[in-house]
């Protein structure tokens, strides 16, 4: 598909976007995506109830994706902000909580006036390549499609944001410390602008910190003077170690970053946005008043 | 927690204050405080004309206390939870903060149900000693003095928490690490019930991070397993600096102590509970939604 192709596409969905609470999803990338061998037989995609509840409500698991998309949700016209995030479901780089940790928190954001971007991100794990890589590219192509469009779907292309949960968390922290250049050859004139998120939420974010050295940051998620403005929310009790934000908000601070941590002693993990009555799960608020306090939901 | 037998039986302190009242001041220590030499001028408010306005109004500024007080702020009975909380102002151990970080904080437990013990320690910092050092003799005999009275008082004996700010906070976390013996030669039966806190909260907290590399504790700040549960709030652009709360929380984290820690990016430093335009100061909305999980805020 040539570059024209894909910008009338993309057209094409935001109008059937803008008639349908559910939008169609663009794929990112207009062959196969990088690294994938050509042509070989791919898993199909499949989506099933978890064997759990969250909050006594079920939830869904997205498996085997092969072939990235992103779905643009608007908010309703009197109340567009002209903000964007971009939302990344965690799922340990296994598989996604598609709906927990990705269509709930895009009703979140239509709520409050922005539009929200589910990227469904490759899983599982490609082999013999970092957990993050392939959801890497798939995330700087994400997020360089959504800003060289910015005009055409009505969004203000410097108030791009990303948002991840868990594994998605960790993918906006690598997103935002690797991108300064794309991790995979050009495909069209996306590419050329900047990935960048604008500012980012990290909500129980997953391997900031190895193992085995809780107080070091890990060298693809590394903290500089141009990290965006970063939220985070985590749960003390929460098994994959609250030192993930601790270790991250102290680099924040070291490079000037501004950014804005809410640590409560109990809520485990993976709780989304579904309030349960433990105060962490009041963060959707916080969240609110950090966007507020940034401008980011102050009006066009 | 235990219930408080006689929670009614004697709505008296020191025979003096009843319900929805405050008490007069109760002198910590029957003759010269440990350690003075009786060379503190007299205590005076030291504000003037000059000095900056916090949220558009005035601060009272203590200086020269040689006469450590408690006074006790007790709520309306029907409010009444059996929760009571030691107020150690802030001043960089030179003075106190009495109305901004005293008075209106115990105006304000009040309206919790919770009372609220006011105390004014030594300030300036007394020559050739560390300046926590008489204050940390004052705050072991307040919480001491408290506990000892919580039946006549009817405070619950195992709800008796400590809020700090700046230096107050400093004092609080001192005490926290050095409350398994006191720092002075016994003077009475109030010196033998236990002077460690039930929980603690620590606003802004000023002075516990070590100098130097990395986000380590000074050693009379020191954390164990035996500090109790901590709630924290600070803003990233506080001139005294963020380190010293992500430097306790790390430290809580590896000691396995619960607790809840609230960064904002701005808001600076000193503003009590006093509501200006940067969200760090909803501040008293989280330690609320804190105290509750905790189950502080209980009546028993």
């Amino acid at each position: 598909m040539s570059s024209t192709h894909f910008v009338l596409t993309c057209a094409m969905v935001l109008t059937a976007v803008c008639a349908s609470a559910q939008p169609v999803p663009t794929r990112l990338w207009p062959g196969d995506a990088p690294g994938e061998k050509a042509g070989a037989p791919k898993k199909p995609e499949t989506i099933a109830p978890a064997d759990y509840l969250k909050a006594g409500r079920p939830l869904s698991i997205l498996s085997n994706v092969s072939d990235p998309t992103l779905a643009v949700y608007k908010p309703a016209p009197e109340k567009d902000t002209g903000t964007t995030v971009v939302v990344f479901p965690g799922g340990g780089y296994y598989i996604l909580a598609i709906d927990l940790e990705g269509t709930e928190a895009c009703a979140w954001l239509n709520s409050i006036g922005a539009t929200a971007v589910l990227v469904k991100y490759r899983v599982p794990r490609r082999e013999g390549l970092a957990p993050y890589a392939a959801p890497l590219q798939d995330a700087q192509r994400a997020v360089g499609i959504v800003r060289s469009h910015a005009a055409e779907w009505g969004l203000d292309p410097k108030r791009i944001g990303v948002m991840g949960f868990s594994a998605g968390g960790n993918l906006c922290a690598v997103l935002s410390s690797k991108a300064a250049g794309r991790t995979y050859p050009k495909v069209d004139g996306s590419d050329d602008v900047s990935c960048r998120p604008d500012f980012q939420l990290l909500i129980y974010p997953a391997y900031l910190v190895p193992d085995n050295d809780l107080h070091t940051l890990a060298p693809e998620v590394a903290v500089n003077a141009a990290t965006p403005p970063s939220f985070m929310v985590m749960a003390v009790d929460d098994p994959i170690h609250v030192e993930n934000v601790l270790t991250y908000a102290g680099a924040l601070k070291e490079a000037k970053v501004p950014f804005e941590l809410h640590v409560y002693p109990k809520g485990g993990h993976g709780y989304g946005l579904r309030p349960d009555g433990t105060p962490v799960t009041s963060w959707p608020a916080r969240a609110e008043d950090w966007l507020r306090s940034r401008g980011l939901l102050g009006g066009k | 927690m235990t219930p408080t037998p006689v929670r009614y039986a004697c709505a008296l302190v020191l025979g003096a204050v009843s319900l929805g009242a405050q008490s007069p001041a109760i002198n910590l220590w029957p003759g010269v405080s440990p350690g003075d030499a009786g060379s503190i001028g007299e205590e005076h408010d030291t504000t003037t004309s000059k000095d900056n306005l916090i949220a558009g109004r005035p601060v009272i500024r203590t200086g020269d206390v040689s006469v450590p007080t408690i006074t006790v702020y007790r709520p309306s009975a029907d409010k009444d939870t059996g929760a009571a909380v030691v107020v150690c102002p802030g001043g960089g151990f030179h003075i106190l903060a009495m109305d901004l970080e005293g008075t209106e904080v115990c105006q304000w437990l009040n309206s919790l149900g919770v009372t609220g013990v006011l105390l004014k320690y030594r300030v300036p910092a007394r020559q050739g000693r560390p300046d926590y050092e008489a204050p940390l003799q004052d705050a072991q005999r307040a919480v001491g003095i408290v506990r000892s009275h919580a039946k006549e008082w009817s405070i619950d004996p195992n709800r008796i928490g400590v809020l700090g700010f700046s230096a107050g906070g400093n004092l609080c976390a001192t005490l926290v690490a050095n409350s398994a013996a006191r720092a002075y030669p016994r003077v009475d039966g109030a010196d033998d019930s236990s002077c460690s806190p039930d929980f603690q909260i620590l606003i802004y907290p000023g002075g516990i991070l070590a100098k130097g590399e990395g986000l380590k504790l000074v050693a009379h700040a020191a954390v164990t397993a035996a500090a109790p549960p901590t709630f924290l709030v600070m803003a990233e652009d506080d001139p005294v600096g963020p380190g010293n709360v992500l430097a306790y929380a790390i430290a809580l984290k590896e000691a396995k102590v619960p607790f809840e820690l609230h960064l904002y990016p701005t808001g600076g430093h000193g503003y009590g509970l006093r509501r200006t335009k940067d969200f760090v100061t909803t501040w008293p909305e989280r330690a609320v939604d804190w105290m509750k999980s905790l189950g502080l805020l209980e009546r028993k």
